[in-house]
């Protein structure tokens, strides 16, 4: 993330008036919360002013981070809400995503038996790499913006469900159901367009 | 009848085949359907690690650093500070010579105004010097922390 500078010395300068070293914290982390904001919220705009209200709550609450994370995490936390807020406002929160978390359990009670199921004609289907990254975009668009954000951060960011964990402020366990269902969601997606492209 | 595995199952050995259940390695050595679902998760995680990195097409940095709050309470209680200083300085010099009026006056009695002058000039050059020599240095700390 070209993090120079340990955070520890980069707060400590922002706090006694730096404002450049707040820059340098910008610079450092723009990256991941710009995948959160681009997940998150769909208009252009509105990522513009939304960027910068994280950003300007950061830099109103830096005295109370106390480096229990990395300060990449803390700011990822404030941008994960601050767009959730957003959606709540706009009443644009899946209510779906949130009521899927019971599904981790529910999958465990149902195997699916015999050869003659819908899941295993869709698992016959070998989608060849070019194809499904031709189509992985919409699929993923198609997603809910916390599940969309949850794949982005585990499977592209690579972060780990502890960091993502303090990102969404959610408990390992519902975080896993809400990944599994997410990974789930997605792969239905791409058969989807898949069948509907007949690629 | 075949006994599937939960996609759940399939999932935990798409991400990790090395240390997933042993069960879940067997049924899928065995099963074309399953190990077939597996492999679509597995094309499908490296596929979305080759997605294009989103990035804001403005300078973030710089539209957020201009609207912070200028520190200048910082440079005020700096300046207070220094104004204090200067003024107990002063105030200490103007009591050393009015405590050694005196003396001064006896000292300075016998030496020609011209070469009173010129110490003067002397000594204030100096301290100017001295002055404008701490300000540089000063400056120059304020720019290196400033340069992060
Ligand atoms: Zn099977």
């Amino acid at each position: 993330m070209g993090n120079n500078l340990p955070d520890q010395l980069l707060v400590e300068s922002i706090l006694r008036g730096n404002a450049n070293a707040f820059g340098q914290v910008i610079k450092n982390t723009e990256a991941l919360v710009a995948q959160i904001v681009f997940k998150m919220i769909s208009n252009n705009e509105d990522r513009k002013d939304i960027s910068q209200d994280i950003y300007l709550k950061a830099f109103n609450k830096l005295r109370d981070f106390k480096f229990q994370s990395k300060l990449s995490t803390w700011i990822a936390q404030i941008a994960y809400n601050t767009c959730l807020s957003y959606l709540e406002r706009k009443k644009l929160v899946l209510a779906g995503s949130l009521s899927q978390a019971n599904d981790w359990d529910d999958e465990n009670q149902v195997r699916s038996r015999g050869s003659v199921s819908k899941e295993n004609v869709d698992a016959a289907i070998f989608i060849q790499r070019k194809e499904l990254a031709s189509i992985m975009h919409s699929a993923i668009d198609m997603l809910t913006p916390i599940h969309k954000t949850l794949i982005t951060l585990y499977h592209h960011e690579e972060l780990s469900y502890e960091e993502i964990g303090q990102i969404t402020e959610l408990p390992e366990g519902t975080l896993k159901s809400y990944l599994f269902r997410a990974r789930k969601s997605l792969r239905e997606n791409i058969l989807a367009i898949y069948k509907r492209e007949d690629l | 009848m075949t006994v599937h595995l939960l996609e759940m199952e399939i999932q935990e050995y798409a991400l990790d085949k090395i240390h997933c259940r042993k069960d879940i390695a067997d049924h899928i050595a065995v099963c074309e359907a399953c190990r077939m679902k597996a492999a679509n998760y597995e094309l499908m995680f490296s596929v979305i690690k080759e997605e294009p990195k989103h990035s804001f097409d403005f300078d973030l940095a710089s539209l957020v650093v201009e609207q912070l709050p200028k520190p200048s309470s910082v440079s005020s209680s700096t300046n207070i500070l220094l104004y204090v200083f200067i003024f107990c300085f002063a105030g200490a010099i103007a009591f050393v010579i009015y405590w050694f009026r005196e003396y001064l006056e006896k000292m300075f009695k016998g030496i020609l105004p011209i070469v009173i002058y010129l110490m003067l000039v002397i000594a204030i050059s100096v301290l100017i010097f001295q002055c404008v020599e701490i300000y540089r240095r000063y400056k120059k700390q304020m720019k290196s922390l400033n340069s992060f």
